[in-house]
Formats: C-alpha cells, sequence, structure tokens
C-alpha cells in the first residue's frame, strides 16, 4: 500500500504532492509523538516552531473558504503534513550523515514506524523526494529514482512548457507528469 | 555530434527569448513584465512577431545544416531526393529519430507524418491539452523554419506549415513553390 509521494526543492518548499489512498493510520497524534522523541535536533527544532505558527494562521484562513472543493481541514491538513515531512527528514538527514562519518552523504534511507514507512531519496541538485507506504514495504529507494530519472527531469525539466521554479502555492502541474507518476506508483502497488 | 538534452533545453529557451525581444522592441517600458522561462505566449499581438523569429531561427539552422551536411552525399535527383534528406539525415540530427513517413502528390505538396514528434513529446502545460497545444505551437515554428531553410540551401523555395489536433502527433506540410 502506498499513500502519498512528495517532492520538496532546494529552498525546502513542497512542489509536488500526490496522495491515493486515506491515510487513517497516520494522523496528528502519531507524528507529534515521533517528533517529541527527535526534538533535540537544533534544527528540528525550530522548523517545528514555524509549523506550529502557520498551522494557527491557516485554521483562520481556513474558515471562509468552505465552498472549495477540497474540504479546508484537509487541505490544511496536508500542508501541515508537508512541513512535518520536511522537518522529519530534514532532521533525520542531518543526523545520519553527521554520523554516519566521511561517507555519510547519502545514509538517511528510509525509516518506519509500526503505521507507516518513510522512504527518502535525495538528488546531488537537492532535490528531496519522500514516500509514505504501509510498514511491510522493502526499499523504494531505486523507485524513487527512477521517478527521479524518467518523470521528473523529462517531463519537468525538460518540458519547455513547464515553470522551472515552484512552489507551494504554485506546485508542479502537468498532464504528463502527473499521470507518469500515477501510473508507476500503482505499477508497483 | 550534438547532445540531444543540450538542444533541447536550448530550444526551450527560444520562444520565451523570442517573446521577450519581441516585448522589449514594442513596449521597452514594460522591462519589467518580461516573460520568464517557461512562459506560454497568450498575447495575440506578438505571436506574429515571435513567429518570424522562431522560424526565423530555424531557417538559419536549416540553411546551415543543409551545407555541413549534405557534401557527404551524392548530388540530389530530385525533389523528392530532397525531402528524403530532411526526413533522414536532418531529423536524425535533430531528433534521433527518422520521419515516420512522408507523403506526396508528386506535384509539389509533401507531408511529414510524425506520431511521436520528438520536439512535442515532453510538452505538457498546466491546465490540460487545450493549454499544452496553445504552448507548444510557437515551437513548432522552429522545425518549420528548418524544413524551409534546408530546402531553400538546396535551391527549392517552399512553404510550410504544420497541423495538429492531437499532439505529439505533427503533420508538416510542404508546398513547393514552382
Amino acid at each position: 500500500m502506498i499513500y502519498s509521494f512528495w517532492i520538496f526543492d532546494r529552498h525546502s518548499e513542497c512542489i509536488y504532492t500526490k496522495e491515493w489512498s486515506e491515510q487513517p493510520t497516520y494522523g496528528p497524534t502519531s507524528n507529534h509523538s515521533h517528533n517529541a522523541s527527535i526534538s533535540s535536533n537544533h534544527s528540528f527544532g525550530s522548523a517545528q516552531g514555524s509549523v506550529g505558527s502557520s498551522r494557527r494562521a491557516s485554521r483562520i484562513e481556513g474558515i471562509p473558504s468552505v465552498n472549495t472543493s477540497i474540504h479546508p481541514v484537509a487541505k490544511r491538513n496536508r500542508e501541515d503534513d508537508a512541513k512535518l515531512i520536511f522537518g522529519a527528514v530534514f532532521s533525520l538527514r542531518n543526523m545520519a550523515t553527521k554520523w554516519a562519518g566521511e561517507n555519510g552523504t547519502d545514509s538517511f534511507v528510509s525509516f518506519k514506524t509500526n503505521k507507516y514507512k518513510l522512504h527518502y531519496f535525495e538528488t546531488p541538485t537537492n532535490l528531496k523526494m519522500v514516500l509514505l507506504t504501509d510498514p511491510s514495504r522493502p526499499s523504494l529507494r531505486d523507485a524513487l529514482h527512477d521517478i527521479y530519472v524518467n518523470l521528473f527531469v523529462e517531463y519537468v525539466i525538460k518540458n519547455a512548457l513547464s515553470p522551472q521554479e515552484f512552489s507551494s502555492t504554485n506546485p508542479i502541474d502537468n498532464d504528463l507528469f502527473n499521470n507518469g507518476v500515477d501510473t508507476y506508483i500503482k505499477g508497483l502497488a | 555530434m550534438v547532445s540531444s538534452t543540450a538542444l533541447e533545453l536550448l530550444l526551450a529557451e527560444v520562444v520565451p527569448a523570442a517573446l521577450r525581444v519581441s516585448q522589449e522592441l514594442t513596449e521597452p517600458e514594460e522591462g519589467s513584465k518580461m516573460a520568464p522561462f517557461g512562459y506560454l505566449v497568450d498575447s495575440e499581438s506578438h505571436l506574429d512577431n515571435v513567429y518570424f523569429r522562431v522560424e526565423g531561427y530555424g531557417y538559419r539552422v536549416g540553411r546551415g545544416i543543409a551545407e555541413s551536411f549534405s557534401n557527404e552525399r551524392p548530388h540530389f535527383a530530385d525533389t523528392l531526393d530532397m525531402m528524403k534528406f530532411i526526413c533522414k539525415d536532418v531529423w536524425l540530427l535533430l531528433y534521433n529519430k527518422q520521419v515516420d513517413h512522408l507523403k506526396t502528390n508528386h506535384r509539389g505538396t509533401f507531408v511529414f507524418v510524425e506520431n511521436q514528434f520528438r520536439g512535442c513529446q515532453r510538452m505538457s502545460a498546466k491546465g490540460g491539452q487545450v493549454e499544452t497545444m496553445k504552448g507548444a505551437t510557437p515551437y513548432l515554428w522552429f522545425p518549420v523554419g528548418v524544413i524551409r531553410g534546408v530546402l531553400a540551401a538546396l535551391g527549392i523555395q517552399a512553404d510550410v506549415t504544420f497541423e495538429t489536433t492531437q499532439l505529439p502527433v505533427v503533420y508538416f506540410n510542404i508546398h513547393v513553390v514552382q
């Protein structure tokens, strides 16, 4: 079971997300307990601060926009999830790299809880790709590498009609990439 | 000979660059609103100007290609032979593949049928097929210019247009001016 896929650019912006099924198993409570266990890291502590403040802001903004197609609660959670995931992988990666010694630049591969597993892949250009799956999945690093080489580079970088800079409000949005990711992930399941 | 990725990335910038030049010439005071990378040409007023520029770049490239890559081969027997040169040699050079089909009525009209035109294969814009077609159109003027340029270098004057209803299927129509 594959839950969701996330891409973060080198400015830490979440530039693409896609979800495949309901993810009732990883709710806010499990995320919070998870945060607490690694929040001693300084950089993660600051990331957490920004998550908290933006959550308050988005909750206020969320109220008037009830008539949008996505339920405001779901939308707000997705934004928060992106920040939580980024914060988690950012500090885990730094920790893993630091403790691995000299050749430790690529040492953070995945982590898992009893509810889900997070697969991580980072490109030399600092693009961070994250896949959330059920905990029993073997490593999907190769899959993330495939998505990067065969879909991201082909349909985003080499796509003349695609912008080259994205942000969380202006994410990657083109049919070739979207359908490509969907087909690839469904092929894995 | 040419890195196809390098060529592709360069061509991706050709249309926005042409649009910027066109904007700067017509509205110099609005320099701050210039088209960024990956910009879709949507203002009709600049479209003609962009056409002449992009088609012109293609024409220049076509002229050069014809001179650089036809010297190894025997002389051309007829116009059809020249079309075959474009479909095979020139297309291999630019797109790493040959044109899928070459049709002719033997009276000066030729059609290159491309079922998977490499130049548009990876194009996809926000907003789906309609926006993609709109955005891809200026990029197709480049190969149009290339065809016209190669033919011009070989002494043939021709009108070249393209047609597409579903990318990446593209038809290039060539009418030789008698």
